[in-house]
């Protein structure tokens, strides 16, 4: 019975059928050379740049053929630190590195900036990584520091859920030492205290640029 | 009722562009029949605070109203020297609840006959205390926190936090249902608890407008202008109208990319991500255009007391012009879209009703009581002296469901736009103004409160030379928060994000 059901999954999957080439193909070209996918929806901070002939062929596949908006000109730095990115993960994680994002008593701040990383201009959604709900599904846990006393079981806890490899960056200058926080009775000075952290990406708060690359080095 | 109050006067001034502050000096028991009085008068309580007095070695309690007819009433009155009690005015102002166990945890002074001793913000990991100046602290309890239960048939509980699903601060909400309706929320909070108040303690005043922009992240602007306000008021110290000026470009800059983040995550809870990637483009325009202009993309530490703010020239002016120009095109095109997509209000509307009642009832501050036909803006309070004009122009709507709430958004977020170009127009006719500031008569504590995008953000300060004595800082997230409890009553699990987005309060702001 088992060999059977086996056979009938290796047969559709040896034949499913693929819809729509032409529709799927530029999508996984685009991906593979960092393009910025998905950001249709937004207008230039500048001048919108002239459509390359991929962005011209993609337009072209909708039905209206009419141009409503124009994509924004991807800044050289996103379009850099991603396709690296996208590379490592593709090795490393199977194309999808899963975050889960816990703060641990942040005043706020740094999780405007992650939430900004997620915005059609940064879009790290293209490179491969996506924020997840379940600390049981993530590769990495972001966490924005500092740790108040309040929420060390709550971040013990999040962590202890995860899966290996446990991959942890701590977000913000209060990481490292408490910045402006400092010495306070309700505090924990380093995330060091309550889990082993890989990087620390500092700034108050970094810009997603820094978080991009942050999130980079800490993949090795 | 004036009459009533203006025995205890014992002097009036003014803060920030000439608005009316008046202090009173009342016995303790007065304190309840102020409260009614204010009440009953459509007035709402900012924050309450105690605090030692220097000068006398004794400690006062302190509240701050807010009243309708354009004025605020600072009270004060003097605590025993043994065994100080303070009066239960959560009658009158719910948050006091909230308000006089986070005093009883930081100062151990208790209130008189007050039923709710469950902790607020100590969760047993600091001692009681901490904030008395003579350094004795006692132990705190380490018991589990008792949530109100909802028995009967059917009925059960939700537990949801500290860590939430997505990309937001830590809260813990319990929720009471039958099915899919929500009885009963009930939430805790103080997991974000970080000290600020001892941190502020003799801290070097640029120090703490530093730390103080720390309270929450997004209206980091409110509480450094807040906050500057206050000490320049506890030393006399008018500043030059330019300085002024400025300030409040960055506070409406700041309410703006705010307002149109929120209403971008409001819509993709009704699930429109796409609708709101427009919204988050237009945000992140503003903050590139903030990192050009003020060198950060948040506006942190960009006001400091005593007029050593971040300056704009001439070119960021005119180039701010043309920027709100194509942003004001944008907003008013997506506010049709929102208007009409009639799935979207279909969500919205309905959703969440706070009404005008019950806003009264808990003293709902800034926008939300605004959405509930409340209007009460710090920036609209006539001057004193009748000569500075008014700021805004009173806008309200009442139905005060989600959909009112992001109408108001969108009305604040136009009246900003208007309000920066106001102010542009102001800073260009004054370039010839020499003078740096002025001086007045120093106070014993300067009170600073600002219209941030949430309500009226409060920082009262004690200064020492160039230190800080002690401060006291109030989130409007504070009162707000029993909103969403309100709100959600009888709506169903799944439309709890919209909710709760749709209010979107501090959590750090009310913890810290």
């Amino acid at each position: 019975m088992w060999q059977l059901t086996k056979n009938i999954i290796q047969q559709l999957g040896r034949k499913r059928p693929r819809l729509f080439p032409q529709l799927i193909s530029p999508a996984r070209e685009t991906r593979a050379n960092g393009d910025q996918r998905g950001a249709l929806h937004c207008s230039p901070l500048d001048s919108p740049a002239p459509l390359s002939p991929l962005q011209a062929a993609e337009i072209s596949y909708f039905k209206s053929k009419i141009q409503t908006e124009t994509l924004i000109p991807s800044h050289d730095n996103i379009q850099q630190i991603g396709a690296a990115l996208s590379t490592k993960i593709k090795k490393q994680f199977n194309r999808a590195l899963s975050i889960r994002l816990v703060d641990a008593g942040s005043c706020n701040g740094c999780e405007l900036e992650i939430q900004a990383i997620n915005n059609p201009y940064y879009n790290i959604e293209q490179f491969g990584i996506h924020f997840v709900a379940s600390p049981r599904h993530a590769d990495m846990l972001l966490v924005t520091a500092p740790v108040s006393k309040n929420m060390r079981d709550a971040l013990l806890k999040t962590y202890e859920a995860m899966p290996f490899p446990k991959l942890v960056i701590a977000i913000g200058n209060c990481a490292q030492c408490g910045g402006v926080f400092k010495d306070s009775y309700a505090i924990l000075n380093t995330v060091n205290e309550v889990i082993p952290i890989n990087y620390i990406i500092k700034g108050c708060p970094p810009t997603p640029i820094d978080i991009m690359s942050g999130i980079l080095i800490a993949l090795g | 009722m004036m009459d009533h109050l203006k025995q205890y006067i014992i002097h009036s001034t003014s803060f920030s562009n000439n608005k009316p502050l008046h202090f009173l000096d009342v016995p303790l028991s007065e304190q309840l029949n102020i409260a009614a009085l204010i009440k009953n008068n459509q007035g709402v309580l900012l924050t309450e605070w105690v605090a030692p007095n220097q000068t006398t070695k004794s400690t006062h309690w302190f509240t701050l109203y807010l009243l309708s007819d354009a004025s605020i009433y600072c009270v004060q009155s003097p605590l025993k020297q043994t065994r100080p009690t303070i009066l239960d005015l959560s009658s009158q102002f719910p948050v006091c609840n909230r308000l006089q166990r986070a005093i009883y945890e930081l100062t151990r002074i208790p209130t008189r006959h007050f039923k709710d001793k469950r902790y607020w913000l100590n969760h047993g990991y600091f001692p009681l205390g901490i904030l008395r100046d003579n350094g004795s602290t006692k132990p705190a309890r380490t018991l589990h926190y008792a949530f109100k239960k909802v028995t009967g048939d059917g009925a059960h509980e939700i537990p949801v936090g500290p860590v939430h699903a997505g990309i937001i601060e830590p809260g813990h909400f319990r929720f009471s249902v039958v099915g899919e309706r929500i009885l009963k929320l009930e939430e805790r909070f103080g997991y974000t608890h970080k000290g600020i108040h001892q941190l502020l303690k003799n801290k070097y005043i640029e120090d703490a407008s530093t730390l103080i922009g720390r309270v929450s992240g997004d209206s980091t602007v409110a509480y450094a202008l807040a906050f500057a306000q206050a000490c320049e008021q506890c030393r006399g110290y008018i500043t030059n109208s330019n300085v002024i000026l400025e300030r409040n470009i960055f506070l409406e800059r700041e309410r703006l990319m705010n307002h149109i983040g929120d209403i971008g995550a409001i819509i993709n809870d009704a699930g429109l991500p796409a609708l709101q990637s427009s919204f988050s483009c237009l945000k992140e325009r503003l903050l590139r255009y903030n990192a050009h202009y003020m060198k950060h993309r948040y506006m942190m530490d960009c006001i400091t007391p005593f007029s050593q703010n971040m300056r704009l020239s001439h070119t960021p002016l005119k180039s701010m012009i043309t920027e709100l120009i194509e942003i004001e095109k944008e907003l008013r095109s997506l506010h049709k879209i929102v208007e009409t997509h009639g799935g979207l209000q279909d969500r919205l509307q309905t959703t969440g009703i706070i009404s005008t009642e019950q806003a009264h009832q808990l003293g709902l501050l800034g926008l939300t009581a605004k959405a509930s036909g409340i209007d009460l803006d710090i920036r609209c309070l006539p001057p004193m002296d009748g000569i500075t004009p008014n700021f805004i122009s009173a806008r309200t709507t009442i139905t005060g469901d989600v959909a009112a709430r992001v109408e108001m958004r969108f009305k604040e977020s136009f009246d900003s736009i208007n309000l920066i170009r106001k102010f542009i127009k102001q800073l260009e006719a004054n370039t010839s103004l020499t003078h740096d500031h002025e001086h007045t008569l120093p106070t014993k504590i300067g009170i600073g409160i600002v219209e941030g995008f949430r309500g009226p953000v409060t920082v009262i300060v004690s200064l020492d030379n160039n230190r800080v004595e002690w401060c006291h800082f109030h989130d409007p997230s504070w009162q707000n928060w029993l909103a969403v409890e309100y709100a959600i009553f009888n709506n169903i699990v799944a439309d709890f994000p919209l909710i709760n987005k749709s209010f979107n309060l501090s959590y750090s702001g009310q913890d810290s």
